[in-house]
């Protein structure tokens, strides 16, 4: 008695062989250029610290920082899915070429090089804090995202997919030696050196803290009444990594917000942080003009970070 | 010269479109753009021996321009945040900042070229479904067998059954293989010559050896296959001895992953 039924199938469509060929064409052209220059690559060196931007939420569409190795050999845009258990979010990453390789890859009908093809098959859950590490730039439309989490859902649990998304996905991949074997086990690994090295970055360190808005406030105001001064008009001092500039926050009660003002050690204005941003996690965003800023207390609440003109976070150190 | 280079690139950025930039800002910038096309564009021309050149020239300021929207998602500060990622490479306080700028930017202009060339030209070795491909199974094979079509939906029970069958026969497989074996099948499976200098250094063999563990490793699994079910139909047959080579495959590249001598291995691929 035969040991091995016999596998029906249906012939592929021209519309995947056209995909596969497009593929293959643009495999070839990449594996042409990437040999060219082995020393472009990426260049060890000034890794800086992780920007602070709008705290991480599904459908958002986010950019990594070159903070690491792998995050310098290219720029790594990722897709938030949805939010996941322990804090964290399922992301998606953005593929290299212009036609999605296999079935887990969705063509997003977007013109940007950066975000044409969603790859669902390498979707991964990342704490929230390392998402909040990265620059938000720009927004799903909530059918980009119910797409692209049907895909994700149909590669997962085999639940199909809506009319129309099959023409947007690649041609399916089952033979060894087909060349998408390799491109799926190289974006595997990258993403697991991603992984690897954002996990271990340093995270809310480039937060600062103001005191004396830390405590619920019905609490702060009763510490504050059994005292003989008020704790908060004491204005914190800040001095700026590789700058002369020293930042002094100050409390204004009557409208409940925060004046910085930037000065020299001698208490003169310095401009020297004219045009930096201060941004807090909730995404308030306000700049430096004249040496000046005020953000409302309640936006600082969960801390504040400096960025300058490059998108890179001052590090503060309290000097009171 | 290396600090008036940088604020070069960071005028672009305060300024968001290099239009608005200084007139030196501007000639340095396109400049650089185009010369690093020019570069890519010639380097692969020389690779691929692809005649008539002059389709493929741009001007300066047209190679800025793909640069500038290459990843450009759109036209506001948070769109073109790719330029944070740019300069972010470069503390311009420091030593080496100018080199550390330039190289992520010409990583975008390799792509650039890349996806110029896509739109624009015919590659030299146009794909088709009837080139035929590297055969590791002893039989002719073509690109249309990458495409087999879609199983059958009144085929599943029976495409679960190989699997099982399949996932069986690669265990054994897969316990058998020597280390050296175990190598080559990696390298293959991550697209890396079996002649580079750390695979060599890592196996102690030379690229011939290689290829002889790769074939022997792969060989075994189909003689395995072919003897074991020498009754069978070979069309049934070869589906089983490739779905078995396929998780072979994917248990090397899970055992690379906890095996320390081939973490050079993984930054090799890329």
């Amino acid at each position: 008695m035969s040991k091995l039924k016999n596998i029906r199938r249906d012939p592929p469509t021209k519309h995947q062989e056209a995909q596969l060929v497009a593929w293959l064409n643009e495999w070839a052209l990449y594996l042409e250029l990437y040999a060219i220059d082995a020393a472009t690559r990426e260049k060890e060196g000034w890794a800086g610290t992780a920007p602070v931007d709008v705290i991480p939420a599904a459908g958002q569409i986010r950019l990594f920082p070159p903070v690491s190795t792998a995050l310098r050999s290219r720029p790594v845009y990722v897709a938030v899915l949805q939010s996941e258990h322990d804090n964290c979010f399922l992301v998606a990453p953005y593929g290299r070429f212009a036609i999605p390789a296999t079935p887990g890859e969705l063509s997003t009908g977007r013109e940007c090089a950066a975000v044409r093809v969603l790859c669902l098959w390498n979707a991964r859950a990342l704490p929230a804090d390392v998402l909040r590490s990265t620059w938000l730039v720009d927004d799903m439309t909530s059918l980009e995202l119910s797409e692209a989490i049907a895909v994700h859902r149909n590669l997962k649990k085999g639940t199909g997919l809506p009319e129309g998304l099959g023409l947007r996905i690649g041609p399916p991949l089952s033979h060894p030696a087909d060349p998408r074997q390799i491109y799926i086990n190289r974006e595997d690994a990258f993403w697991d050196a991603v992984l690897s090295e954002t996990c271990n970055l340093p995270r809310g360190l480039s937060l600062t803290y103001l005191p004396w808005l830390e405590e619920p406030r019905d609490r702060r105001e009763m510490r504050i009444a059994a005292e003989e001064g008020a704790v908060y008009a004491v204005a914190k001092r800040f001095s700026v990594d590789n700058s002369d500039a020293v930042i002094v926050v100050s409390f204004d009660d009557e409208d409940r917000t925060c004046r910085f003002r930037v000065q020299t050690a001698e208490d003169e204005p310095c401009a020297e942080l004219d045009a930096c941003r201060i941004e807090t996690p909730g995404g308030e965003v306000c700049t430096i003009e004249d040496c000046r800023a005020a953000m409302k207390a309640d936006h600082l609440r969960e801390g504040f970070c400096i960025t300058d003109l490059a998108g890179r976070t001052l590090v503060l150190h309290p000097l009171n | 010269m290396a600090k008036a280079q940088i604020q070069n690139w960071f005028e672009w950025k305060r300024q968001c479109a290099l239009a608005l930039c200084s007139p030196c800002t501007r000639h340095v910038l396109r400049q650089f753009a185009h010369a690093r096309f020019r570069y890519y564009v010639a380097k692969y021309l020389h690779r691929t021996n692809l005649r008539n050149p002059a389709v493929i020239s741009v001007e300066d300021r047209q190679a800025w321009h793909l640069f500038e929207s290459h990843l450009e998602l759109k036209t506001t500060r948070r769109g073109k945040a790719y330029k944070n990622w740019l300069l972010s490479r470069a503390n311009e306080d420091e030593e080496g900042a100018i080199q550390a700028l330039e190289s992520g930017a010409s990583l975008i202009v390799r792509d650039v070229v890349r996806e110029f060339m896509r739109k624009e030209i015919s590659p030299p070795r146009t794909m088709s479904l009837s080139r035929p491909l590297n055969d590791d199974f002893a039989r002719p094979m073509t690109m249309a067998d990458l495409l087999p079509g879609e199983i059958d939906p009144t085929s599943k029970v029976e495409m679960r059954e190989y699997s099982e069958l399949a996932g069986g026969h690669a265990g054994d497989a897969f316990d058998d293989m020597k280390r050296r074996e175990k190598i080559a099948v990696f390298c293959r499976s991550m697209g890396i010559s079996l002649a580079h200098h750390v695979v060599a250094e890592i196996t102690g063999c030379r690229k011939s050896s290689l290829s002889n563990s790769y074939r022997d490793a792969i060989t075994r699994i189909a003689s395995h296959i072919q003897h074991k079910y020498v009754k069978e139909d070979s069309e049934s047959v070869k589906t089983l001895t490739l779905m078995t080579v396929q998780i072979v495959k994917e248990k090397v590249v899970a055992w690379a992953k906890l095996e320390k001598s081939c973490a050079r291995l993984f930054k090799v691929a890329e």
